[in-house]
């Protein structure tokens, strides 16, 4: 095995090693089987000929070209007199019940014609003809290409089922076709073989495409996948049964074996061509391109030199063996198609195929009718005169050519590529439009918009880094508008890395998305806008990578100046609505205290006065506290202490606060036995669950049950805690601000809840500066569960 | 004939605090509301000669009460005053265009409320 083998070998499990080596072995042994067929069968002379009982006896049926009957003379129509050395009658007497006789059977025949005139063949008299033997090498080579690539793609892809797949469709060719032409020549046994193969051949191919999509993943692990191979198990199952007789199959069976094969095809080629022209991801698309043109490529040479001339004219341009000899392209695309990770600019290598070709014709047109009006002219020329008109067809040429060109690509993407524009004048109206506005939602909304529509996308979302450095949406349009979309992305945006965003590899992550593009200002990144692919489905060309790259510098200047703008008034806001929270309970304390001064209450009354002062002042500490940590988030100077924490103790140091300031409620507990200890900041991870246990209280004003579980998430590393209320439930609408800074939500029903709106923010900033995450399910006026999940490992988040 | 005083405050410490103020003096008598509607409601059926009205109340705001209150003329002559922690001029602008005849910032003092009640009641 080479160095490279090795170290693939070396990342296999040996589980996987096992597989391989299982299916290596099942594969030579079939590789050896058809190679035998092959090798039994080249070179040799065969019959070609097939006997068929109509309504006025025994005929010759069907005859082909290249066998030793048709080399004798014998024609469709003849009546055998003598089969095998023995009386016709005699012979096909066994096969009444069958109504068909075909060659394989047959070494040694006589036939009369409809002028009485007697022809003989026999096998071993005759040899083969060059024509057959090219057909046969020719489909040899054809199978050896597919076994190879076959072989290529499964060990350079040992994981994928495509390629397994891939693999076993060159083996169930090499079988059919060895099977085919050793069944026809030498072994009549090797019908079975090529039975089996070919009926299963065409379902390989159907689940080849059905599973090559990169999106179509989640298919790779359904058996119902499977079910598409029934017809091709029913039809091996009744074969020997129903189907097969006297050592040949029956010609009904033949006709349903054929018309399977032939709906097994096209349901292979319409699952192609539907992968083309459905899938959201470009990869797919040129996968497909790249399979169909292949396809073309192999198939067109043979419709056109062989099939179309013999029918037209009754003979080939080129003899037909060797237009077989494109069927390569087929196996070799297929392979490159699976093989191949990266994209390419397909439509870019099309374009300039088209724009050459159609350059070729015209020169070519050009030239041809200025020699043909030149030799109309003058009919004979001399050697100078000739040199001279060489020279001025060359400078004709060669000045025609840039002219010509030019209105070729003019009409080539007139024609294929309907949305191109100017994108230096794209870039500069932006900027125009962009400096003359001064709000953050409305410029926002321009980026995305002008992008979304120059460039006739799908959708688009524009996301901006608050100043605690997380994501939040500032824009959306078309596609990405949708709620579940934008958590998507935000998903993804958190979890992206640097290095894979520019340009096309995010589609990969997600097959709708086609750009992640940072926009940087002042060295450093203030949002990203993020893309989808065309509506049309076409491949980005340059023109709209240069647009892509000026819109991206223009709207992060354009951002980073509105930003700056909004940081000063949400300061302002952040200290009118502050100021506002601290004042209602400072009212009580300002307000009982004076009483307390001025008057001489009982001693009940003082108490409870008193209590109230109390209460207040924790109030405002509490206020305070949340007030400093948000400041802390926004400025980036929040610090953890991280360590091992226990989250039952956690947990319980919690609900005991939280148990004491109601009783309208029930408290429900399930943590899962023996959960490892969680590594975080155990004070921060503390306020996170108490911001959502007196949430839970608060806005389930009419009691109910509390629900805390905590599970463990062994696939993801973490422990998943969760909060549920029964409780008043949050509206779509709020859902997507909910973890904002003074967010409340304004319903008939929280009126009169208190709270500073901050709990939320505060607890999705430790959550995920903690390396964790928060999520909600709610349903109105059912209740809310909020889950935490927290990394049991060390994460390199922290800081 | 004593005046009446409705108070109109979702929090219950706040609302106990203002009774005990206004309580103690001579000649007032107090109502009590703790959301918008049931502040409507008392100043159609008591017609109080003021209303104390904080600014966020459930099911109506104090805006919304002051508003439906000044343009009823069953109710009109009942003087509003606006309680509110939002300090900054947007709010006493906005209290003032519902017809609200005072407006008074949290936190005060007893003396302070006892005075702008007293010169409400006064201008009547």
């Amino acid at each position: 095995m080479s160095h490279s083998g090795n170290i693939f070998y070396k990342l296999l499990t040996d589980r996987e090693r096992l597989r391989v080596a299982l299916f290596s072995l099942f594969a030579f042994c079939i590789l050896a089987v058809s190679l035998t067929y092959f090798a039994l069968s080249i070179g040799k002379p065969y019959m070609g000929i097939r006997i068929s009982n109509n309504n006025q006896g025994w005929a010759v049926e069907i005859i082909d070209a290249n066998g030793a009957a048709s080399e004798a003379g014998i024609r469709e129509g003849d009546r055998p007199v003598e089969i095998n050395g023995q009386p016709a009658q005699t012979f096909l007497g066994k096969y009444e019940k069958a109504g068909v006789v075909f060659g394989r059977l047959i070494t040694k025949l006589a036939v009369i014609d409809d002028h009485e005139q007697l022809k003989s063949a026999a096998l071993e008299d005759s040899s083969i003809s060059w024509q057959s033997l090219i057909s046969q090498i020719m489909w040899l080579i054809a199978c050896l290409v597919f076994w190879i690539t076959g072989f290529y793609v499964f060990f350079k892809r040992p994981k994928s089922i495509a390629a397994l797949l891939l693999c076993l469709c060159g083996l169930a060719l090499g079988l059919s076709l060895g099977g085919n032409m050793a069944a026809e020549i030498a072994v009549p046994t090797a019908l079975q073989l090529e039975v089996v193969g070919s009926v299963l051949g065409p379902w390989l191919l159907l689940h080849f495409f059905l599973v090559l999509p990169e999106e179509r993943a989640w298919l790779h692990h359904r058996p119902l996948v499977y079910l598409i191979y029934l017809p091709a198990v029913l039809t091996l199952v009744f074969f020997p049964l129903v189907g097969y007789a006297d050592g040949q199959s029956l010609l009904w069976f033949r006709s349903i074996r054929w018309l399977e094969i032939g709906v097994g095809f096209l349901a292979a080629s319409g699952v192609a061509v539907f992968n083309y022209f459905h899938t959201p991801s470009i990869k797919t698309r040129q996968q497909m391109k790249v399979v169909l043109i292949s396809c073309l490529a192999a198939v067109v040479p043979f419709l056109v030199l062989a099939v179309l001339p013999e029918a037209i004219w009754g003979r080939t341009i080129i003899p037909s063996g060797f237009t077989l000899l494109f069927l390569v392209l087929i196996p070799l695309g297929l392979g490159y198609a699976v093989v191949r990770q990266k994209l390419m600019d397909i439509d870019v290598v099309i374009r300039r195929g088209i724009v050459y070709g159609l350059i070729t014709i015209v020169m070519a047109a050009i030239l041809s009718a200025t020699i043909i009006y030149a030799m109309a002219y003058k009919e004979s020329m001399g050697v100078p005169e000739g040199i001279a008109l060489a020279l001025a067809f060359g400078g004709i040429a060669a000045v025609l050519f840039g002219p010509v060109k030019k209105g070729i690509e003019t009409l080539v993407d007139r024609l294929f590529y309907k949305d191109r524009y100017d994108y230096r004048q794209i870039i500069q109206s932006l900027s125009v439009s962009l400096n003359s506005l001064q709000d953050f939602t409305n410029i926002s909304r321009l980026i995305v918009g002008t992008t979304v529509h120059t460039l006739n996308l799908a959708g688009g979302c524009l996301f901006v880094k608050a100043q605690s450095g997380s994501f939040e949406v500032s824009a959306t349009q078309g596609t990405y508008s949708d709620t579940s979309k934008k958590r998507q992305l935000l998903t993804l945006m958190s979890k992206r890395s640097h290095m894979i965003e520019f340009p096309n590899s995010a589609s990969t992550a997600y097959p709708d998305l086609a750009f992640l593009i940072p926009l940087v200002a002042v060295e450093k990144e203030i949002g990203v806008l993020c893309l989808s692919q065309k509506i049309t489905r076409q491949d980005f060309s340059s023109d709209d990578l240069f647009l892509l790259q000026g819109i991206a510098s223009v709207a992060a200047i354009a951002l980073h100046s509105a930003m700056l703008v909004r940081d000063v008034s949400i300061r302002d806001n952040f200290v009118s609505i502050a100021s506002h929270e601290l004042r209602t309970p400072l009212t009580s304390i300002v307000g009982y205290t004076d009483l307390l001064l001025r008057r001489n209450p009982t001693d009940v009354t003082r108490k409870r006065w008193l209590k109230h002062v109390f209460d207040n002042s924790q109030r405002i500490t509490a206020m305070v506290d949340d007030l400093l940590n948000v400041t802390r988030i926004q400025s980036g100077r929040a610090s953890l202490k991280i360590g091992a924490v226990n989250l039952y103790d956690a947990l319980r140091e919690q609900l005991s606060v939280v148990r004491e300031s109601t009783d309208k409620h029930e408290f429900v507990v399930d943590i899962e036995p023996d959960l490892p200890d969680v590594m975080i900041d155990s004070a921060k991870f503390g306020q996170v669950l108490g911001n959502l246990l007196s949430n839970a209280v608060k806005y389930s004003p009419n009691g109910g049950c509390i629900t805390i579980t905590a599970h463990g998430d062994p696939q993801r590393h973490r422990i998943v805690v969760s909060v549920a209320d029964e409780g008043i439930g949050i509206g779509p609408e709020d859902e997507e601000s909910l973890f904002t800074t003074f967010h409340r939500i304004q319903r008939p029903e929280t009126q009169g809840i208190r709270g500073s709106g901050l709990g939320l923010f505060i607890a999705k900033e430790w959550t995920e500066a903690m390396g964790g995450e928060i999520w909600l399910k709610s349903e109105l006026n059912k209740g809310t569960a909020f889950f935490v999940g927290i990394p049991t490992q060390n994460s390199d988040r922290m800081g | 004939m004593n005046k009446k005083i409705l108070i109109a405050e979702d929090e219950d410490d706040i609302l106990e605090l203002l009774s005990a103020i206004l309580g103690d003096l001579e000649g007032y008598e107090i109502l009590c509301a703790r959301g918008g509607e049931e502040a409507l409601r008392i100043t159609q059926v008591d017609n109080p000669d003021i209303v104390l009205l904080d600014i966020q109340l459930p099911n109506l705001n104090g805006y919304e009460v002051c508003k439906l209150v000044k343009s009823d003329p069953t109710m009109s002559r009942t003087k509003v005053l606006m309680m509110s922690g939002m300090a900054q001029n947007s709010d006493w602008r906005k209290a003032q265009e519902v017809g609200a005849d005072g407006y008074i910032i949290k936190p005060f003092s007893s003396i302070e409320l006892v005075e702008k009640i007293e010169e409400l009641l006064r201008s009547n």
